[in-house]
Formats: C-alpha cells, sequence, structure tokens
C-alpha cells in the first residue's frame, strides 16, 4: 500500500441516501475499523483513549474529504487511516511532551496502571496492556499490528513507514521481550484475556 | 504462538468495550454534518490532511536526498523527520551523520532509535562506543551541552537505567576507561547518591570519606555559583578518583537529580564527566509504599522544578502521573497552586436531596451526615443548595414543626459552581456563606462538591477527604416519619 498520493477529491462524498452511495460506504468502512484504529492508538502508541477517538474521527474526515476515491481502491484500505493515525498521533505526543513542565501532571494521565504500580488493582488484561507497554514504542507498535491486527509484514513496513526487514526485527525482538515478560507463560495460556 | 493469541484476545476484548457501531456512526454521522456546514471545522480538516501532506512530502524527499547522496540537502530534512519521529528518519540521519564523521551526534540519533527499538541501533551505538572518543561524547541525549573530558581516565559517574547496556564487558570497558577500574556498583550506588542528595552527615561519610553538610544541597541547587558546589565538586571528584560507577535501575527522580548535579558540577569543573542514559519509560519509585528516600527525591525534584528541555522524550503519562503523586506527597509544591480539584469530595461522598425533598427529610440528612449544606439536584444537574442555618430558621418559624409534605424548593438558595482549575483562595468567601459549592464537570453532572468540612479536613494520600461521621440516632420531628440516609446515588 502506498500512501494515497495528492490526488484531491472534488470534495466529501454528499451525504446521500438510497444506493451504496459514497456516504453510506465510508460509513461502513468506519463502522468496521474504527474501534481497531482507536484500540491501536491506545494500547501501541500509548495514546489517551478519549484523544484518540477524536484523532480517529478527525482522520476519517480527511480520508473522507481528500482521498477516499483513491484510499477505498487500495487493497487493505485501513492501513492509510491507521498511518494516517499514527502519525497524528506521535504529532500530538510530541507537543504534549514539550508542554508539559508547565502543565498540570493530571491531564496526562492514563487510565492503565503503570507496571511498577503495586498498588493499583490490575486485572489480567491490564496486567497484559502493562507488559505491551514496557516495549519500546516501535516494537509495540509493530506487534501490535503484526499479531492483534494481522497486517502483513509490508503492510506494517508501509503504515509505519519502517523497512520489511526492520519489521521483521522489530516483531523478533518483541516477541522475545514479550516471553521474559511474560514469564511462566504456562499461567498465561491457562488463562483468558477475553 | 500464546503472544499471537493473547494479542488477538486483547485487541478483541477492547473493541468490546467500544461504543456499538450504530453509536459511532451516528457520531460519524455529526461529525460529516459538522465538518459539511462548518467552515472553521473544514479549514481544520484541511489543515490536518495538509499537515500529513508535508511530512509525508519531507519525508520522501529527505530520503530521495539520502538515496542519491545529497547529505548537505539531507541531513536538515531528515532531522526534521526524526525530530518528528517520522519513520526510521532517526536511523537514517544518525547513518548519514556517521557517515560524515559527526559520531556524537550519530550516536545520540542511534540512542533516539534504539529507544524507540530499533535493534539495529543498539548495535550500532555498541560499536561506536567501542571506538576511541572522549567520554564526553558519549552523553545520551541530543540536546545535553558537552564538555570534553580531558582523558579517558577522568573520574566519572555513569547513570543508566537500563543495565543490558551495561553486561557487554567490552563496552564497559570502553565506556569507563581502564577495565578494572569500572565495575558494577549498584549495590552501593544508593550509598553514593543518597549521601549526596538526601543523608545528613551523621548518617554516615561519603565514600571518599570526606563530610558534606545536609544543608549544602537546597544551596547548591539554588545558587549555583556559591562555594558549595566546590564541596560537591570534591566529593564526587574523591568518589570518581576511587572508582568509575556504573548506576542502574535507579529511579527517575534520582537520575534527573544526577544529571541536574553533574551538568552544574560540570559546569563549574570541566574535568568531571558523566553519562545518563533515560530511557523514555522509567520506573519512578523503586518501592511505592510510604515516606522515605522516594518521598524525598520526589521533594527535590518538585521543588527545584528540574527542567526536561534535555530529556528525550519523556513518557507524557507516566511523567504526569508520577508528578502527581509526588505532588500529592507534598503538598506544598510550589510550581502549583492547590485548586478546588484537589479536596473536592465526589459526588458519591456527598448526600444530595431533590427540590421535593420534604424539610424534615432534608434537615435529617444534614445531621446524619455532619454537613452544613446540601445540594439540591434535578436530575443529575445542581439547582441550588439548602443550608442547615435556614431549615433551622425555617423550623422555628413553625415553632419547630414544619408542615409535613413541605418541601425545600422554597427554601433553596442558588449553588455557586467553580470550575475544577478555581484556586481554594478564591471561593473562600462562597464556602463561608453557603457551606457548599459545587464544581463544574463536563456535562450537567458535576465533578465534585467542596464543602467547608472537607476543607478543614486533610486526607493522607488514597483516602476519602471526607471526615468519617458517627452513626447518629434519627432526628426525630414530630410529623416527619422515618428518614433514609442516602450518602449515595
Amino acid at each position: 500500500m502506498s500512501g494515497p498520493g495528492h490526488q484531491a477529491a472534488s470534495g466529501p462524498p454528499a451525504v446521500d441516501v438510497g444506493g451504496q452511495s459514497p456516504y453510506e460506504e465510508i460509513s461502513q468502512f468506519f463502522a468496521k475499523h474504527y474501534k481497531a484504529v482507536v484500540a491501536f492508538l491506545v494500547y501501541a502508541c500509548g495514546f489517551p483513549a478519549p484523544d484518540a477517538e477524536e484523532v480517529v474521527q478527525d482522520i476519517i474526515l480527511v480520508i473522507r474529504e481528500r482521498y477516499w476515491p483513491t484510499v477505498r481502491a487500495l487493497e487493505k484500505p485501513e492501513a492509510y487511516w491507521y498511518k494516517a493515525a499514527e502519525r497524528r498521533c506521535r504529532r500530538l505526543l510530541g507537543q504534549r511532551a514539550k508542554r508539559i513542565a508547565e502543565g498540570d501532571p493530571d491531564e496526562h494521565l492514563l487510565g492503565v496502571a503503570h507496571p511498577a504500580d503495586q498498588f493499583a488493582a490490575v486485572d489480567r488484561r491490564q496486567a497484559l496492556i502493562a507488559r505491551i507497554r514496557e516495549l519500546p514504542p516501535r516494537q509495540r507498535q509493530v506487534l501490535w499490528l503484526r499479531l492483534a491486527e494481522d497486517f502483513s509484514e509490508s503492510e506494517t513496513a508501509e503504515i509505519l513507514g519502517i523497512s520489511v526487514g526492520s519489521v521483521k526485527r522489530q516483531l523478533h525482538d518483541a516477541k522475545e521481550r514479550m516471553k521474559e515478560l511474560l514469564g511462566d507463560s504456562a499461567t498465561w495460556e491457562a488463562d483468558q484475556i477475553l | 504462538m500464546i503472544i499471537h493469541k493473547l494479542l488477538h484476545g486483547l485487541a478483541e476484548s477492547l473493541k468490546d468495550e467500544m461504543p456499538a457501531s450504530g453509536e459511532a456512526i451516528l457520531a460519524f454521522t455529526e461529525a460529516c454534518r459538522q465538518a459539511d456546514n462548518d467552515p472553521r471545522e473544514r479549514q481544520r480538516i484541511g489543515d490536518i490532511a495538509d499537515l500529513l501532506e508535508a511530512e509525508e512530502t519531507l519525508y520522501a524527499q529527505a530520503r530521495a536526498a539520502a538515496d542519491r547522496g545529497d547529505t548537505n540537502t539531507a541531513v536538515p530534512l531528515l532531522r526534521q523527520c526524526a525530530e518528528a519521529g517520522t519513520g526510521e528518519a532517526a536511523w537514517l540521519l544518525a547513518q548519514l551523520l556517521e557517515d560524515t564523521g559527526d559520531i556524537p551526534g550519530a550516536m545520540a540519533w542511534y540512542q533516539r532509535a534504539r529507544d524507540d527499538g530499533d535493534p539495529r541501533a543498539a548495535e550500532k551505538l555498541a560499536a561506536l562506543r567501542l571506538r576511541p572518543c572522549p567520554l564526553a561524547d558519549l552523553a545520551g541525549s541530543p540536546r545535553e551541552h558537552r564538555t570534553a573530558a580531558p582523558d579517558r581516565t577522568t573520574p566519572a559517574i555513569l547513570v543508566s537505567h537500563t543495565y543490558d547496556l551495561w553486561t557487554n564487558r567490552a563496552l564497559l570497558s570502553a565506556a569507563a576507561g581502564p577495565a578494572d577500574q569500572a565495575a558494577d556498583v549498584s549495590g552501593s550506588y544508593p550509598e553514593l547518591l543518597d549521601w549526596l542528595v538526601l543523608k545528613a552527615p551523621h548518617h554516615g561519610t561519603a565514600p571518599g570519606g570526606k563530610q558534606l553538610n545536609a544543608s549544602v544541597l537546597p544551596v547548591v541547587f539554588s545558587c549555583p555559583d556559591c562555594d558549595h558546589l566546590a564541596s560537591v565538586a570534591d566529593v564526587w571528584r574523591a568518589v570518581g578518583e576511587a572508582r568509575n560507577y556504573l548506576v542502574h535501575d535507579t529511579s527517575w527522580v534520582k537520575a534527573r537529580l544526577a544529571m541536574k548535579l553533574t551538568k552544574m558540577l560540570r559546569a563549574r569543573e570541566p574535568a568531571l564527566a558523566a553519562e545518563w542514559t533515560l530511557p523514555g519509560l522509567l520506573v519512578l519509585w523503586a518501592g511505592p509504599g510510604g515516606p522515605g528516600k522516594s518521598q524525598a527525591a520526589a521533594e527535590w525534584a518538585l521543588r527545584w522544578r528540574l527542567d526536561y528541555e534535555d530529556y528525550d522524550r519523556p513518557c507524557p503519562a507516566n511523567l504526569g502521573r508520577h508528578l502527581a503523586a509526588a505532588g500529592r506527597w507534598h503538598p506544598r509544591w510550589p510550581g502549583r497552586e492547590p485548586t478546588v480539584a484537589d479536596v473536592m469530595l465526589p459526588p458519591s461522598e456527598v448526600p444530595e436531596c431533590k427540590p421535593d425533598t420534604t424539610v424534615a427529610q432534608a434537615l435529617e440528612l444534614l445531621v446524619q451526615s455532619g454537613t452544613q449544606a446540601l445540594p439540591v439536584c434535578q436530575m443529575t444537574r445542581v439547582t441550588g443548595i439548602v443550608t442547615l442555618a435556614d431549615l433551622a430558621r425555617h423550623i422555628s418559624d413553625h415553632q419547630g414543626v414544619p408542615p409535613v409534605t413541605e418541601t425545600v424548593r422554597a427554601l433553596m438558595r442558588p449553588a455557586t459552581i467553580v470550575p475544577p482549575g478555581t484556586p481554594l483562595p478564591a471561593i473562600a468567601k462562597a464556602i463561608a456563606d453557603d457551606g457548599i459549592i459545587a464544581v463544574a464537570g463536563s456535562g450537567d453532572q458535576p465533578d465534585g462538591y467542596l464543602t467547608a468540612e472537607s476543607l478543614l479536613t486533610q486526607a493522607p494520600p488514597g483516602t476519602s477527604a471526607r471526615p468519617a461521621v458517627p452513626d447518629r440516632p434519627p432526628l426525630l420531628i414530630p410529623g416527619s416519619g422515618a428518614v433514609l440516609l442516602n450518602r449515595g446515588r
């Protein structure tokens, strides 16, 4: 998948009814993938959940406004959504990091307990999330896209703007690190996350 | 396979928790309409699209320039991309800088790539560290001001979060001078830095056998040019001469203190060298419980307002979280004036009544909860308050027996509603007059309440600010019947 390029559509699809209008098409596309994109931003990119939903919505509006005819023709249209949302989040996170010295720390809190926080009542799922968060950012993203969302190596590379070789290497390292972090994998195997 | 299954299960369960598709489509439809009808919203979406395109173009141009060997063009473009964290820009930039002989610059960007999780960068860093270079060039932060150390045997304090970095013996010897001088002193490190930062003289002497008055450090931090800095430098030098120190598994605050201190020392004593390696995610408290060294370290960090300008990409969530925890430990943190949000009670801990609550019921609630005033809520919205004084006056007017069916509607007074960030001094008069104020939430529902009682009660961290109220016998007002106390909602 390559970027959708600069082909500007003639405006957003009209809010129309009847048949499979562009609007219905993009609505279905949105409904099908938005949860996965939000989950990727929150748990793989470390973006706060309410803001992640806003970013996901902004990006789908961008796609609708400019790129829908191009994106819909891609083999995996959602990959562009992931890619653009990840970039938007990274930029916003960078801006926040610069402001953090002056801001109220409470604004930057995340709902998920830090792995070092022994007071937090973390359940099994949160414990897994906490372990994923111990991975370096890029490894976390590669792991999520490859294993949680089943993107191919080349699609993952395109979404993150890195090489396929790097994806392979980072996935390998991320898996090894996860094995260390999970410790007794038999315990995890026995427990269902769902 | 187990990891694959776990990730899949996790992703699916997370998706299940999100709003149903129907709600999402409604929200999407609304967002589309807004974007179509509101020119400003449309402009905002257009701006985001432009920015994404610009980033894409910049990265493409940078890579193209690098591919054709145009370093002069590629380096500034890649630098912009790397600072924004785009793709593999940090890795590509580091390679270019290495090719052009800018080893410190290359190491800084390799380090960035390594912190992102690129294993190639970790290998490159290790290889570069084996090359002969001044120790000061090894500093981990890209923006750190580096002063060249005169030789490799200069006393050094090495502060690193990750032990893995130092497990390679060759790496260790290259970084810390002669191998027999370098040592893993993780066991003795706490004594070193805790002594420097926290301990009073009567708790022991420094590793160098010299004394340092405990009151020195506040002075040092607030007045770097004072003579006390020389005392610290002497101790530091004595420590370094005895042995190069490798520090790992340290806390963020201690590492920050060490960085701050070493910077100040090196400005004065260029011969002193230090290296620090701080990844994006650090464990702040080794032990989360109770006051102790960590608390004292947090107070230091907060009091002296350590700046983050040379800290490469802190993790906002964790940083904010730990600072908030430290702030709770240290309520006089000068960087932040206490606000109503700090001491407010959650709505669930403040009894509420409705406009059609009877006077007797309201009085019973007030007495049982030990407060001076009650919020009156219609659904979740605060429509007013009733105070104990007003009710008492009303009952007195009726010779102690208010009509059974009389409600508080006529006795309500307007509620004071303030934003959560309101400084405490600003609400002093309102709390004195009314006994309670509501703290505005995002919707109709208040975020919490501030009562005169909660304001006067300092709660220990992690507990409710609400004072314990002893059970009292029901208030018997003739004709009012029994009243059920409902403190929840």
